[in-house]
């Protein structure tokens, strides 16, 4: 593929001259039917890695994604710029919608897909008719059982891969510590040899990184609201449940005169697509998140994101903090913490392992699989490819001391004394670099104005209430008189 | 929503499973039979998602309130909760559109015009990229295939449609002509949030639920009503003809052709049961279109009358086979419980006006 192709494209399709560091050779690795794994930090572009080679090769790309808010990001930004020819297949797919999908799938340029649904015969079937040009394994991590967010349908992508005419296949991550890399690739049945990998830094040296120690939680609210009073609009929260989210939204709102809106999946489709637009367009200046949702909005400017609560992992505080400062300019990324907040992680990370008795139960169908508790979908997928209960009981024991191991790492960038990049990068297989503007470990009297901020746009509020002269507007019918 | 669940209570014992199931659409005879003598169909599916769980935490809630009492699977207020009642009914909107719950679906007709105008307004702004509500790709699909059919003069058309619908909404209150305007995505907005809703129309957002329902009913109302108009070639096949299910539908239309309910049960391979189960839905709702002379006997109306008096609510059936010993004991039993559902509604339908 020749460079002047490769831009002309960039150009034509993207609006871009310049690839950013790491786009260019993972693209040229891909259209030259490379496997490649591409391990890039929030906001390094990875959507573009498989978008331009869509209009460079035949057929259909397929995208495995592991969540339907990601997927339908990546589905409006397509729409967005015009492409028609993108679908999501999903467990929402159903009746006479899927039916019609699944007779024309070929026709797609893009086709975004769960993992478990790639299971399905009537998928698979669809599929093999198909040029399938590229495979793409979106959050590729997923795959493994060293990284937090691992899914046991994400083992089932080796077999895919091959049902499909073996094309290339392109993983996305943008946080995989070495140990994860090498587990991602064992588990899809790739050579490492023969596997191209585009590794970049997890540091985003325009993010200053914070934390704000505080003794419980009433104080913790206080100072939240006070953060927001100083710093203004342009910001993610994220909370660990929609019941918080909710709550705090509401209240910040009225302690601030924010325009702020709560955003989790407990909103309704429409509401959530309206607060990410506002959110995008700039009349919305505070979200308050579940992480899951977190990742569904996706704006260059946002000046902050702050967590109420503790995340699980260090690899998900970094893909959350990822979203902030995507223009490279100055952000900041501050937890708040309360002693005592690791239980809630260890609550909503418990691994309870069911008895024997009760697995043998949900198994003859004389017990509902919620029987197996919190984990009921891991064990389920486990039960279904023929495990035994002695080798399910050692896997769940081992997630349970990794999960007790990322909350340890979490809790020690918590208590970090010396640097807090340097407590990321080494988490992450790197070695640490000086960096102006660090982290309060470096600046422990650092004030607001230190960090230089973006300034934040004011929301243009609209209260007028005519319902008439709205909708002449809606349909450009204003009088253009004076 | 469930702030005006107690609007279904009074100081008379309710049978608490009835209200959970008018409110989720759970269509039963029973519970249709009930909510018309409770007064309450008006609430019929006005929250089809609300779960079991929530509406027996409400119970729980309105208990340690001390504004309602509970006996075995009833509920009823106290003087409080009159006292409340009361006070919500003279603070709170009132549905005005209820009594045509059976006519669509809110949550169906509300996607197809939000992204209809969505489209037609970016268009009437010259602009091709934006992102459009993400519905389900038939829906997508579909809203794409009426825009083009209609597009030559979709932007006056439509435009006036909605003028018209926001305008007799604004009649019956001006706050449904502002839900329904100020929700509509297009250019440069992506309409109100229910939290936006409630904030800029200074009520409750359970208010904004139950006046969202009110405009999409309306909406529904005035499709169904021009069968020339853009709205209505937009919402067709979410728009019922009749209060009864498809199946019930089919059901009354044999039996007007003159099918006895067995020959009706073998020839669509249903139960007898469910045949009945439709007629008494019929009888329900749409009792001037059922020919009760077929159903009923002058002798089994009397001998029905003889053996029931006073309110039907308080009727309780009595079974002419006391202890049923064979299926032809069992088959008679289920033969007369049907006379006298049939009865109870003609005579309740009668005593409610």
């Amino acid at each position: 593929m020749d460079e002047q192709r490769l831009y002309q494209t960039l150009k034509q399709q993207f609006g871009f001259d310049e690839f950013r560091p790491g786009q260019k050779e993972t693209i040229q690795a891909v259209l030259n039917q490379n496997d490649v794994l591409a391990v890039l930090p929030t906001g390094a572009g990875k959507t573009l890695l498989y978008q331009l080679p869509a209009y460079l090769m035949p057929g259909s790309v397929l995208i495995v994604s592991p969540l339907i808010s990601l997927m339908q990001d990546q589905v409006d930004r397509l729409r967005q710029h015009g492409e028609r020819q993108v679908v999501m297949l999903n467990a929402t797919l159903t009746g006479r919608s899927r039916q019609q999908v699944l007779n024309r799938l070929a026709a797609y340029r893009f086709i975004f897909a769960s993992p478990e649904i790639l299971a399905q015969p009537s998928i698979k079937h669809a599929l093999r008719k198909c040029r399938i040009s590229l495979l793409v394994i979106d959050e590729a991590h997923c795959i493994s059982q060293w990284g937090p967010d691992f899914r046991p349908e994400y083992l089932l992508l080796k077999e895919v891969k091959n049902d499909l005419r073996r094309p290339p296949i392109l993983l996305l991550t943008a946080t995989a510590t070495p140990r994860v890399q090498n587990d991602i690739l064992q588990k899809m049945g790739l050579d490492e040899k023969n596997v191209k990998r585009v590794i970049r830094s997890v540091n985003r040296p325009n993010i200053f990184l914070a934390v704000d120690q505080v003794e419980n939680d009433q104080q913790k609210r206080q100072r939240l609201a006070k953060w927001l009073h100083e710093l203004g609009g342009g910001g993610i929260i994220y909370f660990s449940s929609r019941k918080l989210a909710n709550e705090l939204a509401d209240w910040l709102g009225e302690m601030t005169g924010l325009e702020i809106a709560a955003y989790h999946a407990g909103i309704s489709a429409i509401d959530r697509f309206r607060i990410q637009q506002q959110f995008m367009q700039g009349q919305l200046q505070v979200v308050c998140a579940t992480s899951a949702f977190g990742m569904g909005i996706n704006k260059d400017d946002i000046r902050y994101v702050i967590h109420y609560h503790l995340p699980g992992s260090l690899e998900s505080y970094v893909q959350e903090i990822g979203r902030t400062g995507r223009n490279q300019k100055p952000a900041l990324a501050l937890l708040m913490y309360s002693p005592g907040d690791e239980q809630i992680q260890r609550q909503l990370s418990q691994i309870e392992l069911p008895s024997q008795a009760v697995v043998e139960k949900v198994q003859q169908k004389k017990l509902p699989g919620n029987a197996l508790g919190p984990q009921a979908e891991l064990i389920e997928f486990y039960l279904s490819h023929g495990w035994n209960y002695a080798r399910l009981t050692a896997m769940l024991k081992k997630r349970g001391r990794l999960v007790n191991q990322q909350l340890a790492a979490m809790l020690s960038y918590v208590s970090e004394k010396k640097c807090r990049r340097a407590n990321i990068m080494r988490y992450f297989g790197e070695l640490p670099v000086d960096c102006p503007n660090c982290c309060d470990c470096h600046q422990n009297d650092w004030r607001l104005s230190d960090l230089k901020l973006p300034d934040a746009v004011d929301p243009v509020v609209n209260d007028q209430l005519d319902w008439q002269k709205r909708l002449q507007f809606l349909f450009a019918k204003e009088s253009k008189t004076g | 929503m469930k702030s005006y669940f107690i609007e279904m209570l009074t100081d008379q014992p309710r049978r608490t499973a009835v209200l959970r199931n008018t409110v989720k659409n759970k269509r039963t005879v029973a519970t249709l039979f009930w909510a018309r003598e409770y007064g309450v169909l008006k609430w019929l599916g006005c929250n089809p998602r609300l779960t079991v769980n929530e509406f027996e935490q409400w119970l729980v809630q309105m208990r340690q309130a001390g504004l309602i009492k509970m006996n075995d699977q009833t509920a009823w207020l106290t003087p409080s909760g009159i006292a409340e009642k009361e006070k919500f009914l003279k603070t709170h909107y009132q549905p005005r559109f209820g009594n045509w719950s059976w006519l669509a679906r809110p949550d169906q007709l509300a996607p197809r015009v939000l992204l209809a105008t969505q489209a037609v307004s970016q268009y009437a702004h010259r602009q091709k990229h934006y992102v459009p509500l993400n519905l389900a790709p038939a829906e997508l699909y579909f809203v794409r295939q009426w825009f083009y059919g209609n597009r030559n003069r979709i932007v006056d058309d439509w435009s006036a449609e909605l003028q018209q619908a926001a305008a007799a909404l604004a009649k019956m209150d001006e706050r449904l002509a502002k839900l329904l305007v100020f929700s509509l995505p297009g250019y440069q907005t992506t309409g109100w949030t229910i939290d936006q809703a409630a904030q800029a129309l200074k009520i409750s957002v359970d208010e904004v639920m139950i006046m969202e329902r009110d405009v999409w009913l309306g909406i529904g109302y005035l499709a169904a009503s021009q069968p020339a108009g853009l709205l209505r070639s937009l919402l067709y096949d979410h728009l019922h003809d009749t209060p009864l299910n498809h199946s019930a539908t089919i059901t009354l239309r044999m039996f007007e052709q003159g099918l006895s309910l067995k020959q009706i049960s073998q020839r669509r391979r249903l139960k007898l049961g469910t045949i009945r189960e439709h007629i008494l839905e019929a009888a329900i709702f749409m009792p001037e279109a059922l020919p009760l002379d077929r159903l009923l006997t002058p002798a089994q109306i009397d001998r029905l009358a003889a053996q029931y008096h006073g309110k039907p609510a308080t009727w309780e059936f009595l079974p002419p086979i006391v202890e049923p010993q064979s299926p032809a004991d069992k088959l008679q039993n289920e033969q007369s419980f049907f006379e006298y559902r049939l009865f109870q509604i003609i005579k309740g339908g009668e005593h409610n006006g």
